[in-house]
C-alpha cells in the first residue's frame, strides 16, 4: 500500500529571528522539500514616499535615513540629494565629493559586517557575529565622531556636507583600513574554509543569470549569479570614476557566491576609501543652497550602488518647495522577489540560509 | 543620458510621444503640470538655452532628465514585448512600475523604468490613464519582476493591472479602506479597528476609568 503524503504549510514570521525583521513567509512542505514560498511583506511599511510629499527637500534627508533601509543612511541620503542636485543642477565642492565616497564606502563596510554576522548565525557560527561587530564598532566611531549619529547621520546636505572632518579624523580612518585589511582573513578561517559552512551554502539557493534579470534582482545577488554590473562602473556618481576598484563577480549564483562577493566587495571598498584619502582635496565642503529649496518643474531618475544593490529614487517636482511624488526604488524589494525561486526544491532548513544571503532590511523592503 | 532609444521606439510605435526634452517647449497645456500658485522664483536656475528669457517659475516647462515615452494604453503591451525581446533594445531589466496621481487633469501617469545590461540605456515609460477608469494591462508576463511592483502600485495607488496573476494589497492590510499615494487620500480607520476600538471603550467603562481621550 502507497504511503498517504499530504502537503504542510508552515508559518514562518512575522516574528522569527532568522527573518531578519518582520518577514512572514508561507512555505509549502512535501516532507522536507519546500515546494512553495510566498513571502508577505508590509509589517513595517511606513509609507515614506508619501511622507516625504509633505516634508522640504532639507527635511526628508532625515526621513530617507530612517524610513528607508536603516542599516545604510549613508547610501540612502545618497540617491536623495543626488537626485536634487542633478534636478537642481546644484554644484557639488570637490572635498565634499571625496568625503562623499569615503563615507559610502565605510557604510557598505558597516552594511556588509552586519550581514555577515548574521549570516554566520543563520547558519550556526556565532563566533563570526561578535567578530563582525567588533569591526562594525571602529566605523559605527569613525561615523559618530564625523557626523554626531551612529546609524542615522543626516550628514549630506544638498550641495555638500554638513560639516567637515574632524581633525585627525582621515588618520583613523586609514588606521581603520590597516587594521581591517588585517581582519579580513580571519574571516576567510573562520568561514571560507569551514566545512559546515560550505556545505549549508556551496550549491544551495542557485539563481540562474537569466531570472536574476527578469526579477530585476540587482546588487551582490545579481552579481553573484554573473551579472557583472555595478551603478558604481556603469553610471559613476561622486568620484568613483576616479577611483580603481574591481567589481567581484561569480558565475555559481549559490549563497555561497553571495557570500564571496560581498567579502570582496569590502576588500575592494577599502581600497576605495584609501585612494580617496589620500587624494582628499581642500576646500569648501558646501555650496550655497538655500534653505528653503526650490526646485524646478521635472523628474528625474537617480541611481546608485547601495550596499544592497540598484536604489533609485524617482523625483517629481512641480516647482514647490517640497516633492510632488518621489518612488523609491528599493533593491531589496525585488531581491527578496527572487526569493520563491531560489527556495524552490530546496530542504526546510536551507530556507535560513537561503533568506540570510540575500540581505534584506524590512524597512528596505517595505518603506 | 540618451534619448536614441526612444527615437528608436517611436521610430517603431508612431503612436508613442517622446518627453518633452530639456530646452524645447512643451506639446501642449496639458504638459503644464498643475502647482501654478507660486509665483516665486525658482532658487535654483533651471537650464535653458541662452536666448530664452528668464521666466517665472510657474512658466518654465518642466524638465524630463529621464529620457522617455508616453505610450497610450492600448498599445503598452505590443510596446513592452517589442522592448524586453528585441535585441535591439534589449530592455530586459524593470527598475520599478509605479505611477504619479495628478488630480487637477483626473489623470494617473503609470510609470515604468527600463534598463538594459548590455547597451547600459535606460527608458521611461508613462502611460496616461483617466483616475476614475485606472486600468491597465498588466506587463508581469513580460518581466516577471513587475509582479510585486504592479501589487504595490495597486494597493497604494489604486491601479487595477489587468491580467496580474496575483493582484491582492501588498503593504497594507487587507481590508485598509482607500490608496494612500493618491493625493486625496484621507485615512480612515479599517472596519475592524473601529471594533476593536468599541471593545476597548466597554472595558474602560466596564473599569470606572470613563472615556478615554
Amino acid at each position: 500500500m502507497a504511503l498517504r503524503t499530504e502537503e504542510l504549510m508552515l508559518n514562518m514570521g512575522p516574528q522569527h529571528p532568522s527573518t531578519h525583521g518582520v518577514l512572514r513567509m508561507v512555505v509549502t512542505l512535501d516532507g522536507e522539500n519546500v515546494v512553495d514560498v510566498q513571502p508577505d511583506i508590509g509589517y513595517l511599511h511606513s509609507s515614506v514616499e508619501k511622507m516625504m510629499e509633505n516634508r522640504t527637500y532639507l527635511q526628508n534627508i532625515a526621513l530617507v535615513d530612517r524610513g528607508m533601509d536603516y542599516l545604510s543612511a549613508m547610501a540612502n541620503e545618497e540617491v536623495w540629494v543626488l537626485a536634487c542636485e542633478r534636478l537642481g543642477k546644484i554644484e557639488v565642492p570637490e572635498r565634499a565629493r571625496y568625503i562623499r565616497t569615503i563615507m559610502l564606502e565605510l557604510q557598505r563596510i558597516s552594511s556588509h559586517l552586519i550581514w555577515l554576522g548574521t549570516f554566520g548565525i543563520d547558519l550556526g557560527a556565532f563566533t563570526a557575529f561578535l567578530w563582525a561587530m567588533r569591526e562594525r564598532e571602529r566605523i559605527m566611531d569613525l561615523f559618530e565622531s564625523a557626523t554626531g549619529g551612529r546609524l542615522h547621520h543626516v550628514y549630506f546636505r544638498i550641495g555638500g556636507v554638513f560639516e567637515d572632518l574632524p581633525e585627525g579624523w582621515t588618520d583613523r580612518c586609514e588606521e581603520f583600513c590597516d587594521y581591517f585589511l588585517d581582519r579580513l582573513p580571519e574571516y576567510d578561517e573562520l568561514l571560507t574554509g569551514n566545512p559546515i559552512f560550505l556545505a549549508r551554502t556551496q550549491g544551495v539557493g542557485v539563481l540562474p543569470l537569466d531570472t536574476a534579470i527578469a526579477m530585476g534582482a540587482s546588487g551582490p545577488v545579481a552579481r553573484a549569479s554573473g551579472l557583472a554590473y555595478d551603478v558604481r562602473k556603469a553610471h559613476p556618481y561622486e568620484v568613483y570614476e576616479r577611483v580603481e576598484f574591481d567589481i567581484p563577480v561569480r558565475s555559481e549564483g549559490d549563497c555561497y557566491a553571495r557570500y564571496l562577493v560581498r567579502l570582496e566587495e569590502m576588500r575592494q571598498s577599502v581600497r576605495i576609501i584609501r585612494q580617496c584619502l589620500e587624494r582628499l582635496p581642500a576646500g569648501e565642503i558646501r555650496s550655497k543652497v538655500a534653505v528653503t529649496l526650490r526646485l524646478p518643474k521635472g523628474e528625474v531618475y537617480a541611481r546608485t550602488e547601495s550596499p544592497r544593490g540598484d536604489l533609485g529614487i524617482y523625483l517629481v517636482s512641480d516647482g514647490a518647495d517640497r516633492p510632488y511624488r518621489v518612488k523609491i526604488r528599493a533593491p531589496a524589494f525585488s531581491n527578496l522577489y527572487a526569493l520563491t525561486e531560489m527556495m524552490r526544491g530546496w530542504k526546510v532548513a536551507d530556507v535560513i540560509a537561503i533568506l540570510g544571503s540575500i540581505d534584506i532590511v524590512l524597512s528596505d523592503v517595505d518603506r | 543620458m540618451s534619448w536614441a532609444l526612444a527615437e528608436k521606439l517611436k521610430a517603431a510605435f508612431p503612436d508613442v510621444e517622446l518627453f518633452p526634452r530639456a530646452g524645447t517647449e512643451p506639446a501642449g497645456t496639458r504638459d503644464q503640470g498643475p502647482g501654478t500658485g507660486s509665483g516665486e522664483q525658482v532658487t535654483a536656475a533651471p537650464e535653458s538655452t541662452p536666448a530664452a528669457p528668464r521666466r517665472p517659475a510657474h512658466e518654465v516647462p518642466p524638465q524630463y532628465l529621464t529620457p522617455g515615452v508616453y505610450v497610450p494604453r492600448e498599445k503598452l503591451l505590443p510596446v513592452c514585448t517589442t522592448l524586453a525581446g528585441d535585441p535591439e533594445f534589449g530592455l530586459t531589466y524593470l527598475s520599478f512600475v509605479s505611477a504619479v496621481d495628478w488630480p487637477d487633469r483626473n489623470e494617473l501617469e503609470v510609470l515604468y523604468h527600463l534598463y538594459s545590461h548590455q547597451t547600459r540605456q535606460e527608458l521611461a515609460l508613462k502611460v496616461r490613464i483617466p483616475r476614475d477608469d485606472a486600468h491597465i494591462p498588466s506587463v508581469s508576463g513580460v518581466w516577471d519582476g513587475a509582479n510585486w511592483h504592479e501589487r504595490e502600485a495597486y494597493d497604494l495607488l489604486g491601479i487595477t493591472f489587468d491580467g496580474h496573476p496575483n493582484l491582492r494589497r501588498i503593504m497594507m492590510t487587507d481590508d485598509w479602506v482607500g490608496h494612500p499615494l493618491r493625493k486625496d487620500y484621507v485615512y480612515q480607520d479599517p472596519p475592524w479597528l473601529v471594533e476593536v476600538a468599541k471593545e476597548r471603550q466597554k472595558d474602560a467603562e466596564g473599569l470606572g476609568l470613563g472615556e478615554r481621550v
